[in-house]
């Protein structure tokens, strides 16, 4: 019998229909199948054409924001309710990555059955280096360090590091650059073989890093022997060389400055062009040892011999360090010398020369024979050739007969050909490109007439100017941005001026790839074409600021020159850019285009704030404070502004002061330095002494780059503790009297040096108005000026002259009053003593006026080996008068004197002894830095 | 009770699946695309990969991981964006110079249908496909132009080939070495290739240093 298989008997005795399971067992495999199958489709490539842009998030590792809030939203190209387009996606992920805060982007999507999609931005955002140590480890796994030791600081390693810095953006890439950079400073130092591990510990909230370099510098370099090939039959010179150069470690940096000094030792021999080439013989892979062969060529010994004249040599020497051809250099060392005794005035010198080859020695001994003649003063000037120009213009632009020195002393050459160069750039300007202008001197009882022939040449002209590819610009507007024109005179120069401005004009009307070329035809009246590519033109877009603080931000938004819809001004954007590098606000600061629509360009403003902070402590003298102390402290973009808190404090045993200081580099949107301070000091003076503190506001505009403004208001209390003169108005002893004054400068600073200046000039001047707000009875206005000049003078000498004025109206305190006397003004008598002395305590009184006139001649001392002394002859004449009306010249006192000075880079160290002519006795002072 | 148990296991795993994978993804999105790389501020995504993969039909080695097979394509494309960059302005694309890319991707794809098919799934038209080609038709051309030309092939180096490589290893198989004028197109070929690709490799880590790169790919694990 068949048995029924559709039913089976089960252990609990019913029956079990297998028809039924085994249907229930075929469905259950299918629906495996079908939602297996569906999600095996569903992470086949997403397709999502046809559908709508729905919401859009931001989501970082703390938050997820809506694109409506979000920072990083106008960098997007697509919005809600945009059709679904991948090209679209990606362009907005590659402007995030432009933002350059973003180290990670993934896209995610979210599907709607209304065919919108959800588009999540899941985004790692950098992470900011908040500090960079350096760890030197002693052990390494089984390596361990042996002598030589490292012989460099831990701040040699950290400056070794350019790319990464604190306050800046963490990227992997430059963090394999700052090792490769400390790798290659370690090498430098003969360790070729360091490890370093990084050690990156983030913040709790990802968005600080921490970094340490974990150095192991490894085995130093040995030489284990060096071998010397010297080509040179002077074998003296070899001990000498070797004891320069040997060195038991092998550090190629040290090695190069060996090499440096080597050349240098060689060079006071005479060996001018000698050479060492070092080639290296690592022994194993790791270069724990070396072999170095050392070439020496000294090359040949330079003598220079002079007949006529005394030793020139530093007048020709750079010329024969270089490797070039004998003849020339010994041509170009007549030039030089004949150039200079015309300097001097002997214009008719002759200068030859010869070369004498000592093979023996391997010397090579130039002569120079000169024949100076004479020494010749101006006698008359003379022009010839000029047709097209007058002679009293021509004239006009001589100045070489204008100076006392040419008539009197003698003529140099330097004058001549300046004018010369005067006159042929005259010419050219004036449609002559091709003239030429010679000089002839005729000599005439000690005196040398000078006669300028010229060669006018053709005259150049525009006939035509055609413009070809301007749209946006008509002729007419393109002619009134240039200054060649029609029938007037052509400059080649100016052509190439007009050709950029026209560039200029350009761009700033948003033609960012303009194209402008000219041609110009050869004959004497130019037709000139112009061809334009204009391009297209961009109007500029949204402004995008990331990084930073919020009070940052907005400044760089009100700073910025463009508006939203304005042509594109790329040379705006540049000077922008330039102004706020130049600012040092940001450690970072990057602009980025961002071409969201084919005719807007949007900017990314990229920002990373330094937030360095600095401390500082010296010890210093000063003449009249004596010996102090100083701390001093700097933060800088404190409190997530663009501002600087600073603050300092001196103290001595005579004196002390302390300031709190909070600068800001804008007001408003100029850029004109604020400064609030707070301040307090105690002071000392010959005839006074008082405590004072206050608080004052300063703006200060720079105009240009040689001149500033400032503005002030400050209000101050002043208390005298001591008061050598009779008590009078608002000096008593300890009673405090308050000060609201309104100050304002103005200084013109042209000296080639402030410190220790040789030529240009210096201008200030001073008006402070004293207000009667809070003492109603004392107010004053007082007024200061002071003006110097240096020029260069004979035998390396400076000549410096200077005045200084003062004069104020109304019962001044003692403590505002003029004062002069002293080593930084007149150094014939003592400190503040010039002006009216106190007939009852014998005690300096100050004055209302001063006139003070400072005169010195600076030399430098040759006979002393040492380079930096100098010796000043001076005088100084001048006076401190009690009121303006006792004013008088005729009532100055004079005095004279020597000084000995060592130049340092803050001012010069100087020794003065002076004279009063009354009186004659003998001041002596110690200072530093100039007298005025 | 069998069937049942059968039953419910087969209804039940799917749902045990597709559970695990709904809490991976959170709120039931998916990855449209990730950023892989960055070269400057150029960026290389995921796809990308995948495009080149599939467009250029790049094979797989055997036993090699999927990670390193996207590292090792991430590192071409990278080459290609660094050349392409690089000799942006030193270079105009002509038709003929894509036209040899063209072809060998149309050939590994079997034809232009397939190829256009392929590019519709990625939301592609052709002028898409030759931006997207556009970096490597660069490459190339710089190579034809800068690398390949600078190396040269001296007989010595031929002759030296063949004393201390081909003979010994004709011997070694009992084989009849061919005489060095016949053998020496062949091994200059070789040679050629072997030195074109160390020139290439110093010139690509030389250039490559000056560009900021950024693999994301790297930190993938």
């Amino acid at each position: 019998m068949k048995m029924d298989t559709s039913v089976l008997i089960s252990d609990t005795g019913r029956g079990i229909n297998m028809k039924h399971q085994r249907r229930l067992l075929i469905f259950s495999i299918l629906i495996f199948i079908f939602i297996s199958a569906g999600f095996f489709v569903a992470s086949a490539e997403p397709n999502f054409n046809g559908y709508t842009i729905g919401n859009i998030f931001f989501k970082f590792e703390n938050k997820i924001e809506s694109i409506s809030t979000s920072k990083y939203r106008l960098l997007l190209r697509f919005k809600e309710g945009d059709q679904y387009d991948y090209k679209n996606i990606r362009n907005s992920m590659e402007n995030l990555i432009k933002a350059g805060t973003i180290d990670n982007i993934e896209i995610r999507v979210k599907a709607r059955p209304n065919r919108e999609l959800d588009i999540f931005f899941l985004i790692t955002e950098k992470s900011i280096i908040q500090s960079i140590r350096t760890k030197e480890l002693k052990k390494i796994e089984d390596q361990v360090m042996v002598s030589p030791l490292p012989d460099f600081k831990k701040s040699e390693l950290m400056g070794a590091i350019y790319s990464l810095r604190e306050n800046t953006f963490f990227e992997e890439s430059n963090l394999r650059e700052a090792i490769k950079e400390l790798k290659t400073f370690l090498n430098g130092k003969g360790f070729f073989n360091p490890v370093i591990e990084p050690e990156i510990k983030k913040s709790s909230n990802h968005k600080y890093v921490n970094i340490r370099l974990n150095i192991f510098p490894g085995i130093r370099t040995k030489v284990r022997h060096s071998e010397y090939i010297f080509s040179g039959k002077n074998q003296t010179l070899l001990p000498i060389l070797k004891k320069i150069l040997d060195s038991p470690v092998y550090a190629p940096v040290k090695y190069e400055e060996n090499i440096g000094k080597a050349y240098k030792a060689l060079k006071k021999l005479d060996y001018y062009i000698p050479e060492i080439i070092v080639k290296e013989n690592f022994f194993d892979e790791r270069k724990t040892q070396v072999d170095l062969t050392v070439n020496i060529d000294l090359g040949p010994r330079y003598i220079f011999k002079y007949e006529g004249i005394k030793n020139k040599t530093v007048l020709i020497d750079q010329i024969w360090q270089k490797k070039v051809f004998e003849k020339w250099a010994e041509k170009e060392s007549e030039s030089r010398i004949l150039l200079d005794l015309k300097n001097n005035g002997y214009l008719d010198a002759s200068v030859s020369s010869s070369i004498l080859d000592n093979k023996e020695e391997e010397t090579r001994t130039i002569l120079f024979k000169v024949d100076k003649k004479k020494k010749y003063k101006l006698g008359k000037i003379f022009i010839s050739g000029n047709q097209a120009m007058q002679e009293s213009r021509l004239f006009s632009l001589i100045h070489t007969d204008d100076s006392f020195y040419h008539k009197y002393f003698h003529l140099r050459l330097k004058s001549i050909l300046v004018d010369r160069e005067i006159l042929r750039l005259f010419y050219y300007f004036n449609g002559f490109p091709t003239a030429s202008i010679s000089t002839e001197p005729r000599f005439v009882n000690g005196r040398a007439d000078i006669f300028f022939n010229i060669k006018e040449g053709k005259k150049y002209t525009v006939d035509m100017i055609l413009f070809e590819g301007n749209h946006f610009f008509v002729r007419d507007k393109l002619l009134s941005f240039m200054q060649t024109r029609e029938k007037k005179v052509f400059v080649q120069q100016r052509f190439d001026e007009d050709i950029e401005k026209l560039r200029i004009n350009y761009i700033a009307s948003g033609f960012d790839n303009v194209e402008i070329n000219a041609e110009v035809t050869p004959d004497t009246e130019k037709t000139i074409l112009v061809r334009i590519k204009e391009g297209k033109s961009f109007l500029m877009g949204d402004l995008i600021t990331i990084g930073g603080s919020s009070q940052q931000r907005k400044l760089i938004e009100r700073l910025f020159p463009l508006k939203k819809g304005e042509p594109f001004n790329s040379i705006k954007v540049d000077e922008f850019r330039s102004e706020i590098e130049n600012s040092s606000l940001f450690n970072e600061f990057h602009i980025v285009k961002i071409n969201r629509d084919p005719d807007i360009y949007d900017l990314l403003i990229r920002i990373s704030a330094d937030y360095s902070k600095y401390y500082g402590f010296g010890i210093g003298w000063e003449g009249r404070k004596n010996i102090r102390g100083t701390l001093e402290y700097q933060g800088r973009n404190v409190f997530g502004s663009y501002s600087t808190l600073s603050g300092l404090v001196q103290l001595g045993p005579k004196e002390q002061s302390g300031v709190i200081s909070y600068d800001t580099p804008y007001f408003f949107k100029t850029r004109i330095n604020s400064s609030l301070k707070l301040w307090a000091d105690y002071e000392i003076y010959p005839s006074y002494k008082f405590n004072r503190f206050g608080i004052g506001e300063s703006l200060i505009k720079k105009l240009n780059p040689n001149s500033y403004i400032m503005g002030a208001l400050s209000w101050y209390r002043t208390e005298l503790t001591e008061l050598e003169i009779t008590p009078y108005a608002i000096d008593q002893l300890h009673v405090p009297f308050d000060t609201t004054a309104l100050d304002f400068t103005y200084v013109n600073e042209r000296r080639d040096d402030p410190f220790n200046p040789t030529q240009g000039t210096f201008f200030s001047t001073d008006v402070k108005i004293g207000l009667p707000i809070f003492e109603k009875k004392y107010s004053f206005v007082k007024a200061t000026w002071s003006y110097q000049r240096n020029f260069p003078i004979f035998n390396g000498g400076v000549l410096t002259t200077s005045m200084r004025t003062g004069i104020a109206s109304g019962d001044l305190s003692i403590t505002e009053r003029f004062f002069a006397g002293g080593y930084n003004s007149f150094r014939a008598s003592r400190k503040d003593r010039l002006g009216p002395i106190d007939p009852n305590t014998d005690s300096p009184m100050g004055g209302n006026a001063l006139l003070l006139f400072n005169f010195e001649a600076t030399f430098p001392i040759s006979i002393i080996p040492i380079s930096g002394f100098y010796y000043t002859t001076f005088i100084d004449i001048g006076n401190v008068y009690q009121k303006a009306d006792d004013f008088d010249l005729t009532n100055m006192k004079k005095g004279i004197g020597l000084s000995l000075k060592y130049k340092t880079r803050m001012g010069p160290l100087r020794f003065d002894v002076a004279w009063d002519m009354k009186t004659w006795k003998p001041e002596f002072q110690i200072g530093i830095g100039n007298v005025f | 009770m069998y069937f049942k148990k059968l039953f419910f296991f087969f209804i039940l795993l799917p749902v045990l699946v597709t559970a695990k994978t709904t809490s991976v993804i959170e709120t039931d999105t998916i990855m449209l695309d990730k950023l892989a790389a960055t070269v400057n501020e150029e960026i290389i995504t995921y796809s990308d990969i995948e495009k080149a993969i599939r467009i250029f039909s790049i094979p797989q080695a055997e036993n090699q991981s999927d990670n390193d097979f996207y590292k090792q394509v991430l590192e071409d494309l990278i080459d290609y964006k660094v050349v392409a960059i690089e000799y942006k302005n030193d270079m105009v694309l002509e038709d003929e110079d894509y036209d040899l890319i063209q072809s060998s991707v149309i050939e590994k794809n079997g034809s232009l249908e397939r190829l256009n098919a392929l590019l519709r799934t990625y939301g592609m038209e052709w002028t898409d496909f030759k931006s997207f080609i556009r970096e490597k038709v660069a490459y190339e051309k710089v190579l034809d132009k800068l690398v390949k030309i600078k190396v040269s092939i001296p007989f010595s180096d031929i002759e030296n080939y063949y004393n201390t490589q081909y003979l010994p290893s004709q011997e070694n198989l009992g084989l009849q070495p061919k005489s060095l004028i016949e053998m020496s197109p062949e091994i200059e070929t070789y040679l050629r290739k072997e030195q074109t690709q160390q020139e290439l490799t110093g010139w690509l880590k030389q250039l490559r240093s000056s560009y900021k790169i950024e693999n994301k790919l790297g930190n993938e694990n």
